[in-house]
């Protein structure tokens, strides 16, 4: 006698209907119900979220190495579109649904990053409430984690992911067969700015079909070509002196950037167009423009592009002739991996953390053999084998190309809790790099524009300076101001004086 | 029983009045329930956000942290000294004009030609005019900027090849031209669709009115003066109407082919909006909430406007019997 069988639809029905429940459930749990736990063989996902999707592959690869190595956790590993994931971090947050480890970067002031996700509530400490091994610790050079940056209350929350000496702008890349069709030598960068005119106007005479600089100049895209020719001569700190402690787009030197720039513009040595970065970067990759600026990220994107690095050349960014050099910043900017607050396995993803950042290890090794960036704990020489970032990396580490720039934060820790500088610098977030490009294309009085930039901004940050020093805390324009600093030498941490 | 000793008792004349009050009654209860749907979604989505907004405008507010810096109207006071915001609010008004002025009457005529009888491969015609219509923001987008680039853009290779000018020609990289560029752009966009709104309006002329002009001898030209003209008025007005408000909406064509600029040449309101409230981390929603406020109360205006001249509009129509 056979048995009562279930009809194949009901069946079917059956097990939409539980999918159904489970969706349901899901909906409904706002809020993650599970303690955290300790590490154990439970089966555990551990979530990422970050905007490199340029680095999906390789995350893949790492979540299933690691898979291998702890057979029990499973790594799920998001990475969207930066402007995406700006908006959709928060939302994460705010319902309950925050990954276990998150990327995050504030654009204002990336040296209070952390203070601003304490503040935020979305952050917990590594290790065990903060204290971790000091072993860990020596995977970074001394003096990386610091009070106020990564550590709070001597509690540890994160750590130099990218390396900041050699990572960031400065870098000038050239198209090899443009420099040769020119008659230039296709092995030389210009070194000054006057080297960079005559080889344009080498190019634009042998080559009038071609032009000579691929200058982006779409919204905020003038920072590619601007930090590179504002550190040649002062800083590439965003339109904020530190010798003199104000905003300084009107600055003479930097208005001497301007002009240079404008100059090549004039000149009919820059591709026309208001285009985007991907626009000008694919110029140089096809062979239309011959020269680009912008930072050691380079070599990656052009390796997707299919521009080998043999058809490109990597150098300094040039210098001006006759004006005393400057240097570009190096600063406490680059914790950028988190441990989430909201983490039910923060001790899975504290392990994770440490097993990211063996400097011989399998993710160190496969994201600079990737050419996805430097990093601050592992030896980049060792495992950047690509041609051009291992000259990204010898010119990145010549003397006086970056110095670290004095933080002041470590001058008043009451700036954590200041929002003056970000108030200012977020009246009309994109206003420099929009004067810039008006006054480049529509040969406009620069000067006048960025005085009135200047000024403005300045205003908020005094106004709201004298506020906060008025409700009590210990902040002042002084804060701001290294009088005796220059350009292009590191800050020593022993010239602080607190406040 | 007892309802038959009603029925019985009452008044001849009262009769139907009982018998429509039930049905009333029963219909009410159909309109409440058909209706309870969109109300819940009409308050969910268009209500309670424009509340917020409200709300919002008057609060210091990233966006994230707890609504609590009370500020009044602190950020309309911003925003009414701020020469960005008038800058996008006049920039707005400019496009959605130029943009009306410039797509309905060439719409209209093309229209008029499309619903003609003698007319072969209407429908081929009428798909090949909205194509760009169903063609995403984006891509439209995308398309000019490759086609309109100095470098090695289509139109300047074009220009450049039949000798008529030989520098490039940067029609999105200068203020003077940036904005007139974005709205030819969008009016290519839209054209096919108020041109199915032009041939619905077309449509609606009934026949006879056209037959009896041709017994009385009148011509093409006459027919269109005294008959076309005045009978499409009313739908006229909407569909003006229905330009404009759309047309202030700009937003995606500035995004991909501008980016508001060059400098802040083409800066529109909702672009505005959008840098003030998410271009950079703290967000300031508070400061865009306001902003978005004052658009939509100028959007009502024109909505408002819409309305007066909808009803005068409709008051032809029942004139004309149509």
């Amino acid at each position: 006698v056979k048995g009562f069988a279930t009809p194949p639809f009901l069946r079917r029905l059956g097990n939409l209907g539980a999918l159904g429940g489970m969706f349901v459930v899901m909906a409904c749990g706002g809020k993650p119900a599970a303690a955290p736990t300790q590490t154990s063989a439970q089966p555990v996902t551990l979530k990422i979220s970050d905007y490199s999707p340029e680095q999906k592959d390789f995350h893949k690869q790492v979540a299933d190495q690691y898979h291998t190595e702890h057979p029990n956790v499973t790594i799920e590993w998001n990475s969207i579109a930066q402007a995406q994931y700006n908006q959709t971090m928060p939302l994460a947050f705010e319902s309950h649904q925050a990954p276990d480890i998150f990327f995050w970067k504030s654009d204002l002031n990336p040296v209070l990053t952390m203070s601003y996700l304490f503040d935020q509530g979305w952050i917990r400490p590594l290790g065990k409430e903060g204290a971790v091994p000091p072993d860990w610790q020596k995977r970074w050079p001394d003096g990386m984690f610091v009070e106020g940056v990564n550590v709070k209350g001597g509690k540890v929350y994160g750590f130099p992911f990218t390396d900041n000496k050699i990572w960031g702008p400065g870098y000038f890349y050239w198209n090899k067969s443009l420099f040769k069709a020119a008659g230039l030598d296709e092995n030389k960068a210009p070194s000054t700015w006057n080297e960079l005119a005559q080889d344009c106007a080498a190019i634009k005479s042998k080559e009038p079909d071609k032009f000579c600089a691929a200058v982006p100049l779409k919204g905020t895209d003038p920072q590619r070509w601007w930090f590179n020719l504002a550190g040649s001569i002062m800083t590439d700190q965003p339109f904020f002196d530190l010798k003199s402690g104000r905003f300084d787009l009107n600055d003479p030197r930097l208005l001497k950037a301007f002009g240079y720039l404008q100059s090549l513009y004039k000149s009919g040595y820059v591709a026309p167009g208001v285009n985007d970065k991907d626009f000008s970067r694919q110029q140089v990759a096809a062979g239309q423009a011959a020269m680009y600026m912008d930072g050691a990220w380079m070599p990656g994107v052009w390796a997707q592009q299919g521009f080998d690095s043999s058809k490109y050349g990597v150098a300094a960014m040039p210098y001006p002739d006759d004006a005393p050099r400057g240097g570009l910043a190096q600063r406490y900017s680059e914790n950028k991996y988190w441990l989430s607050s909201q983490s039910t396995h923060p001790q899975e993803a504290w392990e994770l953390i440490q097993w990211m950042t063996q400097p011989d290890g399998f993710f160190a090794q496969g994201y600079l053999k990737g050419g996805f960036g430097t990093l601050a704990y592992a030896n980049n020489q060792k495992y950047l084998t690509d041609p051009a970032m291992q000259q990204v990396i010898r010119v990145g580490t010549t003397k006086g190309f970056r110095a670290l720039d004095p933080e002041p934060l470590l001058k008043c820790p009451d700036l954590t809790k200041s929002k003056a500088l970000s108030d200012a610098s977020a009246l009309h977030p994109n206003w420099e790099w929009e004067t810039i490009t008006d006054a480049i294309v529509n040969n406009k009085n620069f000067a006048t524009t960025a005085k009135e930039v200047a000024d403005a901004r300045q205003k908020v940050l005094t106004e709201e300076l004298d506020k906060e020093k008025a409700s009590g805390l210990k902040v002042s324009l002084d804060c701001y101001t290294f009088a005796d600093w220059n350009y292009n030498q590191d800050f020593d941490v022993s010239k602080y004086t607190k406040q | 029983v007892a309802e038959a000793e009603i029925v019985a008792a009452a008044p001849a004349g009262r009769l139907p009045s009982l018998e429509a009050t039930r049905r009333t009654g029963g219909t009410a209860l159909w309109i409440v329930l058909f209706l309870a749907p969109f109300i819940a979604l009409y308050a969910g989505f268009t209500l309670w956000p424009l509340l917020a907004t409200v709300a919002y405008s008057l609060f210091d507010w990233d966006g994230i942290r707890p609504l609590s810096h009370f500020i009044g109207l602190g950020n309309y006071q911003k925003i009414a000294a701020d020469p960005v915001f008038w800058k996008a609010f006049t920039n707005t008004l400019i496009f959605a004009v130029l943009n009306t002025i410039i797509k309905l009457p060439p719409a209209l005529v093309l229209a008029i030609v499309l619903t003609r009888k003698w007319l072969w491969l209407k429908r081929i015609f009428r798909t090949v005019f909205f194509v760009p219509v169903i063609l995403p923001v984006s891509v439209a987008g995308l398309i000019f900027t490759y086609l309109l680039n100095p470098s090695n853009g289509s139109l300047n290779a074009v220009l450049r090849g039949v000798g008529l000018v030989h520098q490039p020609i940067d029609l999105l990289g200068h203020d003077n031209t940036a904005l007139m560029a974005l709205v030819l752009i969008s009016v290519w966009q839209v054209f096919g669709q108020y041109l199915i709104y032009w041939m619905a309006a077309l449509q609606n002329v009934p026949d006879d009115l056209y037959e009896v002009a041709e017994i009385d001898g009148s011509g093409e030209w006459s027919k269109l003066r005294h008959i076309t003209l005045p009978m499409i008025r009313p739908m006229a007005v909407i569909i003006t109407l229905l330009a404009l408000v759309n047309a202030l909406h700009v937003f995606g064509l500035v995004v991909t082919l501008t980016s508001g600029g060059p400098g802040r040449s083409t800066y529109v309101m909702s672009y505005f909006i959008y840098t003030e409230a998410f271009s950079q981390i703290p967000y300031k929603y508070g400061y865009a909430s306001a902003a978005a406020l004052l658009f939509g109360v100028l959007a009502l205006i024109f909505v408002t406007t819409q309305g007066f001249f909808a009803r005068k509009a409709e008051i032809l129509r029942r004139a004309y019997g149509v």
